[in-house]
């Protein structure tokens, strides 16, 4: 696919999605009978062992007259190791058809077509699809360089996907095409860019020859296909920075010999090179070189791929885990394609081995090249052209000897970083007696700058290089990028000049110094923050409270409890007012003193409230006979200017406001006497006669020096009525008299009283005034006491502010869980914030194409280095705009 | 690797004849690179200009255009001789560049289990699945007949593509003098060579390490129209990793096959100089040098002649000019030199 840009760091893959179901929907005539295996799957563990494995390899490998079967592990698939996601349900596709001779087209011609029917819930864009083959199956290499096992995977995937918004479109992009002869061994990303659709359909045809073995100088194949795992993953752009690099590998071979007990020990006459040889010699160049290790005792073998390079690594059987040996001779090559898998191509700086340190390799020296393979349009990497060296598509990135190590890793470092997809690795031995090569894992390692060099096929004029940083904390400091020690330089290298220093930031702010940077930048406010506001007038607050309260409590005090508080360190710059929690001298006690004093005033009963009082008494004794007593009555008069009744708005009750007393209430504001009458029905006469006596008595008591001989008449008129009524109130017991006696002031009364049956009077008042003064102490040493509470409350309060100060601290974090975002200048990227650095460096720079027949100098590289680790929290990625030009003078 | 630049420079920088002079006066061909050599691999003349030098008894005469009509009827004739199309060599500046591709020129044609995709970002005629396929342009009308002589054509894979994964060949159907365009074309020409391992019941034709070119094969005057034919089986997949909309992926895909065709029309060249005027008007500076009191005998100009020569490229220099004395050319170019690097032990 044309390409405009290089990205060597971006990456488009995200979580997986889940496949729910998967059908056939289509396949072509020639598959009719045949149905595809589908298993849905949950756990990546379930594709370890299945029966499909035992049938897509060869059942018996004959070494000389005996036929030896493989062992149960064989048949096994080790989980992937660069799986870029954590597993989702997923699916595994098998068929395995019917034979197929040499010549025969049917395994091109045979296609299905399957629907991929994803989780209904997932809303986020599909990214495209992740899968892989079977590693382990026997392959060799045809003239055109394809890998005819192709480890199970068909050649062209095509995946279809519809879109309700575009279907009324007749040119909108729904498919996409992936056609290659050959495939890795390792995981494989089809990356379709973001789609939104829940619904895939996938179409594989071109389907690989799977080799069962061979007999009588036949080979016998069976077009087929396995792709053990298949996932579909979320479109989500990231940055990929880490050592290692996925990879797989393309083909393993060995020349000019092969291994002692091949795994597919190819009939010469059926292989591809057009050198005559007779039909039961065996050719390998072109076969897979892995080997087989036998046991001759139970018949069985165990098969060393060269595809458990890369970690997937069967368990064996006769110890330990699966790992590439094959024995070689002096000047013998082993020669290993490899492929770079992710779906941009990474710096590549080097390679790394590890050895398992057997005796039977250690010590032993092979010369180590490692080339850079481009090939142009139409062409596979995988060559085994005898004059493979002398290709002008081939870059030599390293050439040096090792000896093989005991332990340690083997790092093997290029002579500059490449971008190139594939590369071809070429071990020779170099000891004169047999040996053996014995490789446990092979790493791709990227480097930790982003290089772009010279590559073998096509021109690449590099117009434009972008750049983009973001993080959380990195425009929290102008002074750095990022928040550690992150730098960034971008250099122009020519072979014998000095370099170029396009560019170099060590800070934001160098970053910023491009005229093309952008910051899209987060408002940054301090986390804690002392705040002060001043309250206006006109400020009010209105709050609702509603309470409850259940619950008990309990109230201990005493000088033997334990205290709570320590004792201040009076050195110390501890709050003053800790103080006031400790007890003084007295200790832990409750200590009271109360004094109360009352006054009382007494008030003479005035004349004009004497008469309602006096009239109900005349009423009263009316139907007796009783003369009218009192006429007119006494009125009440203050004694006291405190208790005056005065009126006006300095009256004693002007407090009330409105509802002060009203002079009609004022009125009623009386100080009476008590009287008291007990009058028997039979002594009407009588008491009209004692009637006359106390008007005379009262009229003297008024005012005794006005009358005087009122006085005289009482006493003639007493005396009169007591000898007249003597005998009545004798029988009954009556007497009468009046008092008069004096303290402060002045008081009097008269009084009359008969035995039950008579009537009797008594009216008694009092002047002056008498008080009382009570002191009282109390001291609790030990309270106790315990509650129960049960409550409810409900209020309401309004608080108005005349005015107010408040100072406070104020902390704020955002709560990203919920969600919430508040409108405003906010920058986010992925759901998360973030600021963002973006910025273009025009470069300008022709890397001519090293196949070409002139250039100036193939020593010439773009180089972006950074300084400092790129991490978790600060996300780089750098990308080129390029064009290239194929160069087509191959001939 | 340090790459080292120099000016062309000494006798190295004359044309020269077939017998190494650098007077022409007596030569009717010059070449530079000489006769027998070559710019070599690893080697580029960057060539500015062309510094002629003539001393003629009779200049005045050469202002003009000559009255009669001589054999040839130019001075001078310059060839710049360059791979216009991998592996065809001729003159940019004489001849005319027909252009049959893009998706426009594809999709006017009749293809049946073709398609036209985009494959690297170039309009592609791509097989459908394998078997026999086959294009046929529309039909171009020329404003004037013409002459066709070569032909080259643009293939999506290398030529190290494996030998049998297609077949095709190619084929030119023109219209010529008076004949009616509504009937068939009057002659049918084979651009492709066939191949002599053409499996039994293909379609014959080239393979894709055969040549892509067809030079001096066929020379076709007058024609007034034509077309392009092209017949393919396929047996093999090609790498390709595209993006295509639902309408084209109708099948499978099988292998991307074709992507332009060129026809060349040779044209009166850019270089030919009927007389000195000409000459002038093509150059930076020139100069006429004279005796006291004497006519004009010599005349030097800068030819404006831009080109860049690498392995198997020339430029020639061929004269006709009466009663010359001297006639010298020098080349003003820059020699750029790229030392092939030789691995250990290769």
């Amino acid at each position: 696919m044309f390409r405009s840009n290089l990205f060597p760091l971006r990456t488009t893959v995200g979580s997986a999605i889940a496949i729910t179901e998967v059908r056939v929907v289509g396949k072509s005539p020639e598959a009719e009978d045949l149905d595809p295996v589908i298993e849905l799957r949950t756990q990546l563990d379930e594709i370890i062992e299945d029966p499909m494995y035992a049938q897509l390899l060869p059942s018996t490998i004959r070494v000389g007259s005996t036929d030896y079967h493989p062992i149960s592990d064989v048949a096994t698939m080790p989980k992937p190791v660069d799986l870029p996601f954590a597993p989702a349900p997923f699916v595994s596709l098998f068929a395995l058809g019917h034979g197929t001779a040499p010549d025969d087209e049917i395994a091109r011609r045979v296609w299905y077509e399957f629907e991929l029917q994803l989780d209904q819930e997932n809303n986020d864009p599909v990214g495209g699809i992740c899968y892989g083959g079977y590693p382990f199956l026997p392959y060799y290499v045809t003239s055109g360089g394809e890998n005819s096992a192709n480890f199970g995977l068909p050649r062209e995937f095509q995946l279809l996907w519809g879109s309700d918004s575009t279907d009324d479109f007749v040119d909108s992009q729904h498919m996409l095409t992936n056609e290659e002869p050959t495939s890795h061994s390792g995981t494989h990303l089809l990356c379709t860019g973001p789609i939104c659709t829940q619904r895939l359909r996938l179409r594989i045809s071109h389907l690989p020859r799977l080799a069962m073995g061979v007999s009588s100088n036949q080979i016998d194949e069976r077009w087929g296909f396995a792709i053990p795992y298949l996932f579909v993953f979320k479109y989500c752009e990231g940055t990929r920075y880490r050592a290692r690099v996925p990879g797989g590998v393309l083909c393993a071979l060995q020349v000019p010999s092969g291994p002692a007990d091949p795994y597919l020990p190819l009939p010469l006459h059926l292989s591809l090179h057009p050198s005559p040889a007779p039909a039961d010699s065996v050719d390998l160049s072109s076969v897979c070189c892995d080997a087989i290790v036998r046991d001759t005792s139970t018949h069985q073998f165990v098969h060393l791929s060269a595809a458990s390079l890369f970690g997937q690594r069967r368990p064996i059987a006769f110890g330990g885990s699966e790992t590439f040996v094959l024995k070689v001779r002096n000047n013998e090559q082993v020669r290993l394609f490899i492929e770079q898998a992710e779906e941009n191509n990474r710096s590549i700086a080097g390679l790394r081995f590890r050895y398992p340190g057997g005796a039977s390799s250690l010590g032993k020296r092979f010369r180590v090249e490692v080339y850079e393979v481009d090939p142009p349009e139409g062409v596979s990497p995988i060559s085994t052209d005898p004059d493979w060296k002398k290709s002008k598509y081939l870059l030599r990135l390293f050439d040096g000897e090792t000896t093989i190590p005991a332990t340690e890793p083997w790092k093997l470092c290029f002579v500059r970083g490449s971008l190139a997809r594939y590369f071809l690795v070429v071990f020779t031995y170099l000891d004169h007696d047999s040996g053996v090569l014995a490789i446990e894992d092979l790493q791709i390692t990227q480097s930790t700058r982003v290089i772009v060099a010279p590559r073998p096929s096509r021109t690449q004029t590099l117009k434009t290089m972008h750049f983009r940083v973001m993080g959380q904390e990195l425009a929290s400091d102008y002074a750095r990028i990022g928040g550690g020690d992150f730098s960034l330089s971008i250099e122009h290298w020519v072979g014998g000049q000095r370099k170029d220093a396009l560019f170099s930031a060590t800070s934001l702010l160098d970053l910023l110094r491009l005229g093309s940077a952008r910051l899209y930048s987060n408002h940054r406010t301090w986390g804690i923050e002392t705040e002060t506001a001043l309250t206006e007038k006109g400020s009010y607050s209105v709050q609702d409270s509603l309470g409850r309260t259940d619950g008990w409590q309990r109230t201990e005090a005493g000088d033997d409890l334990p205290n709570p508080f320590p004792l201040p360190d009076p050195s110390s710059d501890s709050d003053p007012m800790m103080s006031l929690a400790q007890p003084d001298s007295r200790g832990f006690t409750t200590l009271g003193w109360q004094e109360s004093r009352n006054h009382t005033e007494n008030i003479a009963p005035g004349s004009d409230n004497f008469g309602p009082d006096a009239q109900e008494l005349q009423d009263l004794l009316k139907p007796f006979g009783f003369p009218t007593l009192f006429s007119p009555p006494l009125a009440l008069y203050a004694i006291h200017p405190d208790v005056g009744l005065q009126s006006g708005d300095d009256a004693w009750w002007a407090p009330w406001g409105k509802n002060a007393p009203t002079d009609a209430f004022k009125d009623r504001l009386n100080v009476t006497g008590v009287n008291h009458a007990n009058i028997p029905p039979y002594y009407i006469y009588a008491w009209k006669q004692l009637q006359k006596m106390g008007q005379d008595f009262t009229a003297w008591l008024q005012d005794p020096n006005k009358n005087p001989s009122l006085f005289d008449d009482f006493v003639q008129d007493y005396l009169q009525w007591y000898f007249q009524m003597g005998p009545f109130f004798l029988v009954g017991g009556m007497s009468i008299g009046a008092n008069i006696g004096g303290s402060v002031g002045v008081s009097g009364g008269l009084s009359c009283s008969a035995s039950i049956g008579i009537p009797s009077f008594l009216q008694s008042s009092a002047t002056g005034s008498s008080g009382s003064i009570a002191l009282q102490a109390s001291q609790t040493g030990y309270s106790y006491a315990q509650h129960v509470n049960a409550g409810f409350s409900s209020g309401r309060s309004r608080t108005d502010f005349q005015e107010g100060l408040m100072i406070r601290k104020v902390k704020r974090d955002p709560d990203y869980d919920v969600g919430e975002r508040r409108l405003g200048a906010e920058v986010a990227w992925q759901g998360q914030p973030v600021d963002i650095v973006t910025g273009s460096i025009q470069l300008g720079a022709q890397l001519p194409a090293t196949a070409s027949n002139i250039y100036k100098t193939s020593d010439e590289r773009i180089e972006v280095r950074f300084g400092g680790a790129i991490g978790a929290s600060l996300a780089v990625d750098v990308w080129f705009e390029v064009i290239e030009e194929l160069v087509k003078d191959d001939y | 690797m340090i790459i080292d630049e120099s000016s062309l420079s000494g006798l190295a920088a004359y044309l020269t004849d077939e017998h190494s002079n650098t007077n022409l006066a007596s030569s009717i061909t010059a070449r530079w690179p000489p006769f027998g050599q070559q710019v070599g691999e690893g080697k580029l003349a960057d060539i500015r200009g062309l510094s002629l030098h003539l001393q003629v008894s009779d200049i005045e005469s050469l202002w003009g255009l000559p009255s009669s009509s001589p054999s040839p009827p130019w001075l001078l004739s310059l060839r710049i001789v360059k791979e216009m199309f991998p592996g065809l060599y001729a003159d940019p500046y004489a001849n005319r560049v027909h252009f049959i591709g893009g998706f426009e020129d594809f999709r006017r044609g009749v293809a049946e289990n073709l398609q036209v995709l985009e494959v690297d970002g170039i309009a592609t005629l791509v097989s459908s699945d394998e078997g026999d396929c086959s294009w046929t342009s529309a039909m171009y009308k020329m404003p004037d007949p013409v002459r066709l002589n070569a032909a080259a054509w643009d293939m999506a894979s290398a030529r190290l593509a494996p030998p049998d994964s297609y077949h095709y060949s190619l084929s030119l159907e023109t219209w010529q003098g008076t004949d009616p365009l509504d009937g068939p074309p009057s002659g049918t020409t084979s651009l492709t060579v066939a191949s002599s391992s053409t499996p039994a019941g293909t379609v014959p034709g080239a393979r894709p390490d055969h040549p892509r070119l067809n030079q001096n094969a066929f020379a076709l005057d007058n024609v007034v129209a034509y077309r392009v034919k092209m017949t393919a089986r396929v047996r093999a997949e090609a790498y390709v990793r595209e993006q295509y909309s639902e309408g084209n992926a109708a099948a499978l895909l099988g292998f991307p096959l074709i992507r332009a065709i060129t026809l060349l029309e040779p044209v009166a060249p850019a270089h030919d100089f009927y007389s000195l005027h000409e000459v002038t008007l093509a150059s930076n500076e020139y100069k006429l040098f004279d005796n006291q009191d004497n006519p004009p005998v010599r005349f030097t100009a800068n030819l404006n002649v831009a080109a860049t020569l690498t392995k198997d490229e020339y430029m020639e220099l061929q004269i006709n000019v009466p009663d010359m004395q001297t006639i010298e050319a020098r080349l003003e170019a820059t020699l750029k030199v790229r030392p092939p690097v030789i691995d250990r032990g290769e």
